[in-house]
């Protein structure tokens, strides 16, 4: 029934295949490099400058951000299923992504005039702090809407997440009027998701806000178990409900605004990273929140590379590729729940 | 000793318990009997801890129910719902692995073990509990619930509120489960709480019986005291009669 019994191996593994596929994909792209030629030039002695170049300052910081974001998408989708309890609560599907994404784009739109004290005044950071209190604002009305007396209706939460986007996606449309031709350009690129223009700066906004949820969210690991038999369940059996809750949404929508601040709205991983992880490792959340992590980074460093291949030399978003592969997957997974007890 | 004095709960502005006074010792079976919305499922809520809004007192073992946190709470009753609804493929092993409590790796194990088998569901260890049957999950939620209470009752007197938690069992089951209870309940000082539908089960395991109707106490007592047919009968509005089991107890049948 599950591929590993024995969970730290699982994890093992799946470090392992990651850091397999991340180092191969420094070889991947326009412009062919060898891996032997990769490997050297991490290490300092590149064969050409080019190579250097197109290895350390172009594909090194684009990989590193595609295991950030999706480690911080994958374990944000399964901090939310367990909060939801239901494994379609995924950032991207409830609106999260898209209320995130919507604080951002005002945030670059408006930068100039109507937030211009704000930008003065939190500069380099406006970005993921806008998008994190988006995703915050979601996550908190989406909860709101769904959970009544401790149980959480599925249908209206993906209701709710239905209207999030949409009312989202107009007030981001409106925006675009606002918009002049550069910041239009970058509008595209967050209604797309995509990190081909990475770098070592994006990095560094995005690295404290998803490592602290990612630290921080195992903690309630065990709490999210019991949480997935009810509220009440859970209380009786001694779990602090009120801090669990604060923790999930807080956390996730910080971890979830990060790679929107870098990466643009990038779908599905959230909802497929966790659910692979339930069937390689069971829905136990002390190998699932980290298992996610892991499956998030994955899945992103994939289709990234896919992304870069398939049309070389020009490259489509990875949060298309991924939405190709994510949709299917997604139908498939609600098939799936029509036949068996269970997800 | 679980003590409630004049507890009244008010839900959307109707009153659905009044003046409810009942005392439960360490040891003993309470069975709490009762018609359809006659308050039964509301009282083991207030006592639990989930109605926070109420008049009058609940003192457990000396102590304002409402001053404790949620993790002593649990340490001293544990609760056992209708129904668990739990839809991720947990194995059963994993789902009492989930009680809080602070014992060592291969030490809960052990207990675990014993826990399902005390309830005969030992050979579900590695199984997925969504797969099981209704009996089987009410088994293994019970195992849960006793292994919780296990694992801290050497501290203060412990307390188990269980909502009918035999529904889904067949009879052998429903006997077994009580039998169990009874047995831990007078072994470790456990004070016993239980809302039931099934009367003669009720007579069987109880050493005392509360009868609600309308959100108020119909009678408190033993099962002596409390099974009488005139008494049965106005609190169900439903004419039954009382005879003697082989074996001592009350029996109910309807007349």
């Amino acid at each position: 029934m599950r591929v590993f019994n024995e969970p730290y191996f699982g994890l093992a593994f799946l470090s392992v295949l990651l850091a397999l596929l991340a180092a191969y994909s420094l070889s991947v792209g326009a412009i062919a490099v060898s891996w032997q030629d990769a490997g050297v030039t991490l290490f300092g002695s590149a064969p050409s400058e080019l190579v250097h170049r197109v290895v350390v300052d172009i594909r090194l910081p684009r990989i590193l951000l595609g295991v950030l974001v999706g480690a911080a998408l994958g374990v944000a989708g399964a901090a939310l299923q367990g909060l939801f309890r239901n494994p379609l609560a995924d950032p991207g599907l409830v609106g999260v992504s898209s209320g995130a994404a919507l604080a951002a784009v005002a945030t670059i739109v408006l930068g100039s005039s109507l937030l211009k004290d704000w930008i003065d005044f939190s500069g380099y950071f406006a970005l993921p702090i806008a998008a994190f209190l988006g995703g915050l604002a979601v996550t908190l009305l989406i909860y709101r809407v769904a959970t009544h007396n401790g149980r959480t209706d599925v249908g209206l939460m993906l209701l709710a997440g239905i209207a999030m986007n949409a009312i989202a996606g107009a007030l981001t449309g409106i925006l675009t009027y606002y918009a002049s031709d550069e910041e239009l350009r970058s509008l595209t690129f967050w209604s797309m998701g995509s990190i081909a223009g990475a770098s070592f700066d994006d990095l560094s906004i995005a690295l404290a806000p998803i490592t602290l949820a990612l630290v921080v969210l195992p903690k309630f690991a065990r709490a999210l178990n019991a949480f997935l038999m009810g509220e009440s369940v859970s209380r009786h059996m001694g779990y602090n409900l009120k801090q669990l809750k604060t923790a999930v949404i807080v956390l996730s929508s910080l971890a979830v605004g990060a790679a929107v601040a870098v990466s643009g709205m990038i779908g599905f991983i959230g909802l497929v990273a966790p659910h692979l992880v339930r069937l390689l490792l069971g829905p136990d959340h002390r190998w699932l929140l980290p298992g996610s992590a892991i499956m998030g980074a994955l899945l992103v460093v994939a289709s990234d590379m896919l992304a870069r291949t398939i049309l070389s030399p020009a490259e489509l978003p990875i949060g298309l590729v991924i939405a190709a592969f994510g949709g299917p997957f997604f139908l498939w997974l609600l098939l799936q729940r029509r036949n068996r007890v269970g997800w | 000793m679980l003590e409630v004095e004049n507890l009244t709960v008010e839900l959307e502005h109707k009153t659905i318990l009044h003046d409810v006074s009942l005392t439960l010792e360490p040891g003993e079976v309470l069975s709490v009997l009762g018609p359809n919305g006659a308050g039964k499922s509301t009282l083991l809520k207030a006592l639990s801890g989930d109605v926070r809004h109420y008049h009058g007192d609940i003192r457990l073992n000396g102590r304002d129910l409402r001053s404790y946190d949620v993790r002593t709470l649990a340490e001293q009753r544990a609760v056992m719902p209708q129904k668990i609804q739990l839809d991720f493929p947990f194995l059963v092993e994993e789902v009492l692995q989930m009680v809080l409590e602070p014992l060592a790796k291969e030490k809960l194990h052990a207990q675990i073990r014993y826990a399902l088998a005390r309830f005969d569901v030992e050979h579900l260890i590695g199984r997925s509990f969504v797969t099981l049957s209704g009996g089987e999950q009410q088994r293994v939620q019970l195992a849960r619930v006793l292994l919780q209470l296990s694992t801290s009752i050497a501290r203060e007197d412990g307390f188990l509120f269980l909502d009918e938690c035999t529904s889904s069992l067949d009879l052998a089951h429903q006997h077994q489960v009580f039998q169990v209870v009874r047995d831990f309940a007078r072994r470790n000082r456990v004070g016993v709480l239980s809302v039931l539908h099934d009367l003669n089960l009720a007579s069987q395991y109880s050493d005392r019986v509360l009868l609600l109707k309308q959100g108020r106490v119909l009678a408190f007592g033993s099962v002596q005291q409390v099974f009488a047919a005139d008494q049965l009968s106005r609190m169900y509005d439903f004419p039954v009669s009382v005879s003697v089991h082989p074996h001592g107890w009350p029996l109910v049948i309807p007349a």
